[in-house]
C-alpha cells in the first residue's frame, strides 16, 4: 500500500508540476510575440495583452518553482534508495537545470519588474531569455527520465553502480526525442490552453479586440504544435520498440509476437486470458509503423515474464487518450492554419470560438496521458532493467499521510489558480472599460 | 575535489541563508511588527523581496543537487530520518512561495489580501524553523538506519530540544537579516531608524537564543563548544559570528556595511555548521554503525568532477546576472522609491 500511494504521490506532484512548467516554458514566447508588436507597431492593445498574460505567468511561474522544489526533494522522501544509486549519475542533467532554471528566474525578475527600468529592447530581450531558459531547463529535466528509459554509462555488480560516465549518461539514447516530443506538447499544451480561454472570453465579449490578438497568436503555435507533434511521437514509439519492447506492447495491449502485427484502436484488454474485446485492428500496421515494414516481428507481452509486464490496461488507455486528442487537435490545427491564412472571417464566428473553447483542456489532458504511457509503461521498473520501483521505495511507513496532505494542498492551488485567473481578467476588463484605449474596445468594421 | 564540491555546498547554503532567509526574514517581521495594511512600512517589505525572491531559493535547489549528486547517502538518509520536517517545510516553502505572488497579483473582491498575508507569515515561519530542525537533528547523532522502531527512526532525530531550538536560532537570524537589508531599502529616514534598531534587537535575540542552543547541547549530551574548537574552522567562525555581532549592534553603520556584515554573520554560522560536522555530513547514532564521513561516502571522480565543471559554469553564467538583477533593483539611493511592479 505505501508503494501505491509513493507512487500516486509522485504521479500528482509531477502531473500538478508539469502544466506549471510548460506555461513557464511556452507562455514567454506568446509574451515576446505580443511585446514585439507593442514596440513595433506602439499598438497600446499589444502592451496591455503582454501586461495582462505576464500576469498570469507570474502566477503560473510562482507555483512551478515552488512544486519543482517540492519534487527535487520528493525524489529523496519517496524514492530514497533510487537517489542513493542514480543521484551520482543523474547529478549532472540536474545541476544543468538547476542552472537553466536559475537563469530563467533571475531572467522573469528583469521581465515583471524591469518595465521602466532598462532598455525596451533589453526588457523585451530578458522576456525571450525566461522562455528560452524554460525550454533548455525542461530538456535537460527530460534528460533524466530518458536515463530511466534507457540508462547507460555505468558498470553494475553487487555493490552498485561503478565506473559511472556522467557525460554518457546524460546523452542516453532517449533523451533527444523525449526531449523534443515533451518540448513541442509543452507548446500545444499551452497554446490550447490559452487559445480556449480567449476563445471562451470572445463568446462573451466579443468586442474585445485583445483577446481577438491573443486568441490568433495562441492558434497559430497550437496549430503548428499540434501538425508537428504526431511526427515526433512517431520517432519516439520507433525508439520504444527497440528500447523497451514490454512498454510498446503495453501501449497496443500487444499480446502475441508476430509478423503484420495489426495496429489496434480503441479495445478493452483482458490480461489474464491475453486478449483484447472490442477494438480496430488495422492489419500490419504496428508492424509498419514501428519497424517500417509490415513483415517485421513486435514482440508481444507473452514474450516476456510476466513479473516484468507493465499495467497494459492503464498503459493502452493513456496510450488511446493521447493518441486520439493528438489526431483530433492535428486535423483541427490543419484547418486552422487555413483559416488564419485566409484571414476568414470564421475566427470570429460563434461556431469556431465554441470549437476552440471546447478544445481548452485537451492539450494538457493528452500532455498528462503521455507522461501515464511513459511512467506506467516503463513499470515495473524505476531503471529500465536494473532496478525495480518497489526496491526503490522509502522504507518509511504511513505514506498514506503526506500523499493526503499533498493531493489536498495542490488541488486547492488547482482551484485557486483557476479562480484567480477568472479575477484576473475580470480586473482586465474593468481596467479596458476606465481607459481610453477605444483600439482595445472595437473590433473594426 | 571533495573539499572543492564541499566549498561550493557551503557556499549555495550560505548564499540561501542570506538571501532566501532575508525573505523569510521580511514575513517574520511583518508578523511580528504587524504594519499596517498599504503604509509605508508594509509595501518596503513586500516590495523589496518582489524582484528577487524568485532567484534568490534556487540556491536551495542547487544545494540539494549537490548534496545527492555528490553525497547521495547523505540525501538518502536525510530523506528517511527527516522525512517528517522535510514535508512540512515543502508545505511552508508551497504555502509561501503561492501566497506571496497571490498577494501581488491577485485584484478583485472579495479582497484576499488578509487571507495571503497571513499564509504568508505563516509559511515564513515554519520553513525556515523546520530547515533549522533539519540542520540541529544533522549534528546531533540520533539518526540512527538501524532503529528498532518507528518513533527511534522517524521521530527522534528531530523532535528533541537541541533540534528545535537551532530551529528557532534560524528564524531569529533570518528576522534580524531582513531587518538589517531593509535598512538600505528605505529611503525615509524614519523607516531606516526604525529598522536599525529592529535589527539591533534582533541581533540580540539571536545571540540570546544562540546562547540556549550550546545549553541545549549540553542538555542533549552533545558537546558543541568542544567541536568548535576541534577544527581551526570552527574557532574562527564563532569568533568572527560573535565579533561581527557586536559591531553590527554597536556602530551606526552604513547601510551597505550594515548588509555587508549582517550577510557576513550568518555566512559564519553556516560555515560553523559544517565546522561542527566535519568530516561528516550527518552524523548518524555510533549504534547504529553507519557513516556518513565525506571521504567515504562521496561518489565517484568522475561525477565530481562532472559536478564541479557545471558549478563553475554554471556561477559564471548566474552570479553576474544575478548582480545585475540586484543592481538593477536594489541600488541604495532610489529617486522613485521602492520598485513597483505594474499592477
Amino acid at each position: 500500500m505505501d508503494l501505491l500511494f509513493a507512487r500516486l504521490q509522485m504521479a500528482v506532484s509531477l502531473g500538478f508540476h508539469i502544466i506549471f512548467a510548460a506555461a513557464g516554458i511556452a507562455m514567454p514566447f506568446f509574451m515576446a510575440v505580443s511585446h514585439y508588436r507593442w514596440l513595433k507597431t506602439k499598438d497600446p492593445l499589444f502592451l496591455e495583452l503582454t501586461k495582462a498574460w505576464s500576469r498570469g505567468v507570474a502566477i503560473f511561474f510562482a507555483i512551478g518553482a515552488v512544486s519543482g522544489t517540492a519534487l527535487s526533494i520528493e525524489l529523496g522522501l519517496l524514492w530514497p534508495t533510487f537517489m542513493k544509486h542514480a543521484g551520482p549519475i543523474i547529478g549532472m542533467p540536474f545541476s544543468w537545470e538547476g542552472t537553466a532554471f536559475f537563469i530563467e528566474a533571475i531572467a522573469i525578475g528583469f521581465f515583471l519588474y524591469g518595465w521602466n527600468k532598462v532598455q525596451p529592447w533589453v526588457h523585451w530581450g530578458s522576456g525571450l531569455v525566461v522562455g528560452l531558459a524554460g525550454v533548455t531547463s525542461g530538456l535537460f529535466v527530460v534528460c533524466v527520465n530518458g536515463w530511466m528509459n534507457a540508462p547507460v554509462g555505468f558498470e553494475i555488480d553487487d555493490h552498485g553502480f561503478s565506473n559511472i560516465d556522467p557525460v554518457a549518461a546524460m546523452f542516453n539514447p532517449a533523451a533527444l526525442r523525449q526531449g523534443i516530443h515533451m518540448t513541442i506538447a509543452a507548446f500545444q499544451a499551452i497554446a490550447i490552453a490559452v487559445a480556449g480561454f480567449h476563445a471562451l472570453i470572445l463568446l462573451k465579449r466579443p468586442n474585445l479586440r485583445i483577446h481577438l490578438e491573443g486568441l490568433k497568436i495562441a492558434l497559430l503555435v497550437a496549430s503548428i504544435a499540434s501538425i508537428v507533434q504526431p511526427f515526433t511521437g512517431h520517432l519516439i514509439a520507433q525508439q520504444t520498440a527497440r528500447l523497451q519492447p514490454e512498454k510498446l506492447a503495453a501501449m497496443e495491449a500487444h499480446f502475441e509476437t508476430s509478423t503484420y502485427a495489426p495496429l489496434l484502436i480503441g479495445g478493452i484488454p483482458d490480461v489474464d486470458s491475453g486478449t483484447v474485446s472490442y477494438g480496430i485492428k488495422i492489419p500490419g500496421l504496428l508492424s509498419f509503423l514501428a519497424f517500417d515494414r509490415p513483415s517485421a516481428i513486435v514482440r508481444g507481452l507473452h514474450d516476456f515474464p510476466k513479473s516484468n509486464w507493465p499495467p497494459v490496461a492503464i498503459t493502452h488507455f493513456a496510450f488511446q487518450i493521447m493518441v486520439g486528442i493528438g489526431s483530433l487537435l492535428t486535423a483541427l490545427s490543419i484547418a486552422t492554419l487555413f483559416i488564419l491564412w485566409k484571414r476568414s472571417s470564421i475566427i470570429h464566428s460563434r461556431a469556431f470560438l465554441i470549437v476552440a473553447t471546447l478544445c481548452t483542456p485537451l492539450g494538457v489532458i493528452a500532455m498528462e496521458a503521455g507522461w501515464v504511457v511513459t511512467e506506467v509503461g516503463r513499470q515495473p521498473w524505476i531503471i529500465y532493467h536494473i532496478m525495480r520501483t518497489a526496491d526503490a521505495v522509502t522504507p518509511m511507513p504511513g505514506i498514506v499521510y503526506p500523499f493526503a496532505i499533498f493531493v489536498t494542498l495542490y488541488l486547492s492551488l488547482a482551484g485557486m489558480v483557476a479562480w484567480l485567473m477568472v479575477r484576473q481578467v475580470r480586473a482586465l476588463h474593468r481596467r479596458l472599460e476606465m481607459s481610453s484605449h477605444d483600439s482595445a474596445e472595437e473590433t473594426p468594421a | 575535489m571533495i573539499i572543492v564540491v564541499l566549498t561550493f555546498l557551503a557556499l549555495s547554503i550560505s548564499l540561501y541563508v542570506t538571501l532566501a532567509g532575508a525573505d523569510f526574514g521580511a514575513g517574520i517581521l511583518e508578523s511580528v511588527v504587524k504594519p499596517e495594511e498599504g503604509s509605508k512600512e508594509a509595501d518596503l517589505i513586500s516590495h523589496a523581496i518582489a524582484p528577487v525572491w524568485e532567484a534568490n531559493h534556487i540556491w536551495s535547489i542547487l544545494a540539494v543537487v549537490i548534496i545527492f549528486t555528490a553525497f547521495p547517502a547523505v540525501f538518502s538518509e536525510v530523506c528517511i530520518s527527516f522525512h517528517i520536517p522535510l514535508v512540512v517545510m515543502l508545505i511552508g516553502i508551497t504555502l509561501r512561495g503561492c501566497a506571496f505572488a497571490f498577494r501581488h497579483y491577485d485584484e478583485g473582491k472579495p479582497d484576499l489580501t488578509e487571507e495571503y498575508t497571513w499564509t504568508f507569515r505563516l509559511g515564513s515561519w515554519i520553513t525556515p524553523f523546520s530547515q533549522g530542525v533539519i540542520a540541529g537533528g544533522a549534528m546531533l547523532g540520533r539518526v540512527n538506519p538501524a532503529a528498532p522502531n518507528f518513533y527511534a527512526r522517524y521521530i527522534n532525530p528531530w523532535c528533541n530540544l537541541f533540534s528545535f531550538s537551532v530551529g528557532l536560532l534560524f528564524c531569529a537570524v533570518c528576522a534580524f537579516l531582513a531587518s538589517a537589508y531593509l535598512v538600505g531599502d528605505s529611503d525615509e529616514s524614519a523607516l531606516r531608524h526604525d529598522f536599525r534598531r529592529r535589527s539591533r534587537i534582533l541581533m540580540w535575540i539571536s545571540l540570546f537564543v544562540g546562547a540556549s542552543v550550546f545549553i541545549a547541547a549540553d542538555l542533549s549530551g552533545l558537546p558543541l563548544i568542544p567541536l568548535f574548537f576541534v577544527h581551526p574552522l570552527g574557532s574562527i567562525v564563532l569568533l568572527l559570528a560573535l565579533v561581527l555581532a557586536v559591531l553590527s549592534s554597536v556602530l551606526r553603520l552604513s547601510s551597505m556595511k550594515l548588509r555587508f556584515i549582517a550577510a557576513t554573520f550568518a555566512t559564519s554560522i553556516v560555515f560553523g555548521w559544517f565546522a561542527v560536522l566535519y568530516p561528516d555530513l550527518l552524523v548518524a547514532a555510533p549504534v547504529s554503525g553507519a557513516d556518513f564521513n565525506i571521504f567515504t561516502v562521496a561518489a565517484a571522480e568522475a561525477t565530481l568532477r562532472q559536478l564541479v565543471i557545471a558549478l563553475v559554469i554554471g556561477a559564471a553564467l548566474i552570479i553576474p546576472s544575478l548582480g545585475y538583477l540586484f543592481f538593477t533593483f536594489k541600488r541604495p539611493e532610489q529617486a522613485e522609491g521602492p520598485p513597483k511592479a505594474f499592477h
